[in-house]
């Protein structure tokens, strides 16, 4: 309940306050929503396997955000769009997770 | 109770992370959606002005692209004339080493036996030789070994001539490199310097097309001659 609580505040938030981002900057936020989107099922997924680190959740989180934003960065400056690599390995991932977690759900509920 | 705080934990640090999630989705959603909304609140001239201006940067980027293609090709011209400049200053400093005597010279040319039993000739009948050779493109001329270039003196005293202050015997061999078919010529001519050398008493005068010549450079001759 209190991660959709978490969601749902950050939707809120984002609402309320009007952050401007620049166009340059789209790309950059972009991936890092990825990246965070991509930890924090990851998160949920080891949490409901009982397997749940918090300084390896946190550590990723950053880490992976941060590299992701990085790569964009250095793509752009070789020519190169490094970035789809990136959407790719956290698409792929993502999906993943999220077919753990539905199946474990299903279980739970003995949806099966 | 461990359980449920470690349960809590989880879920908190999970609900932070979504909460930026979302935080970051709806900017990002609205910034796009700010775009798009600025962009359909343009007028037509709005944005036919705003494409203007964008034709006006490709326009000036490719100028600068241009600009700076030009000013490449320019450096290399540049570079390649520097290096033109550098061979033909190099060629002319060892053309003019040559002609002042700092180098030693060899090649074709001719050379002249001037044989002077009664000591009759002068430093000025010499001087006229080596000037006559040296208008027809001798490069390098020397008088018994002895290079000379437009610094050296040449005098008659006591019977002797004296090329910068050394006696010369009474043979005079003159050595010049270049164009031998020129030179010979410039001397054999009909009523020119060996004819009116040759109407002097005791004075005859042998000139020879020579293959290869080897005329040492001004320092060097020197110090044959004093030996």
């Amino acid at each position: 309940m209190l991660p959709i609580l978490g969601l749902l505040t950050g939707i809120i938030l984002g609402l309320l306050f009007r952050v401007p981002v620049p166009a340059w900057m789209a790309r950059y936020l972009g991936i890092a929503l990825l990246a965070a989107l991509d930890s924090a099922l990851g998160g949920l997924r080891a949490g409901l396997e009982q397997k749940f680190n918090e300084k390896l959740f946190i550590g990723g989180f950053l880490a992976n955000t941060t590299i992701a934003g990085l790569i964009v960065y250095i793509g752009d400056n070789l020519g190169i769009e490094i970035y789809l690599a990136a959407v790719v390995a956290f698409g792929v991932r993502l999906f993943q997770n999220l077919a753990i977690i539905r199946r474990h759900y299903f279980q739970i509920h003995h949806w099966e | 109770m461990g359980s449920d705080i470690k349960t809590f934990r989880f879920q908190a640090l999970i609900a932070i992370a979504l909460m930026l999630f979302g935080f970051g989705l709806v900017t990002q959603l609205r910034s796009r959606e700010q775009l798009s909304e600025r962009l359909t609140a343009q007028s037509e001239p709005d944005l036919v002005e705003i494409i203007d201006s964008l034709d006006g940067e490709i326009k000036a980027m490719r100028t600068e692209l241009t600009d700076q293609q030009i000013r490449l090709v320019s450096f290399r011209d540049n570079e390649a004339g520097n290096q033109a400049i550098i061979n033909r200053t190099r060629g002319e400093t060892t053309e003019l080493k040559l002609l002042l005597g700092r180098d030693a010279a060899q090649g074709r040319g001719i050379s002249i036996q001037i044989k002077d039993r009664q000591r009759l000739l002068t430093g000025f009948d010499l001087r006229q030789i080596i000037e006559e050779i040296r208008s027809s493109g001798a490069w390098a001329i020397s008088v018994n070994g002895r290079r000379i270039n437009e610094r050296t003196s040449l005098w008659r005293d006591a019977g002797y001539v004296y090329v910068d202050g050394l006696k010369m015997r009474s043979d005079f061999k003159i050595e010049a490199v270049g164009d031998s078919d020129l030179l010979y010529q410039t001397i054999t001519l009909p009523r020119g310097i060996r004819d009116k050398l040759d109407t002097l008493k005791g004075v005859s005068v042998r000139v020879r097309r020579e293959k290869s010549l080897a005329l040492p450079p001004i320092g060097v001759a020197d110090q044959k001659v004093r030996q």
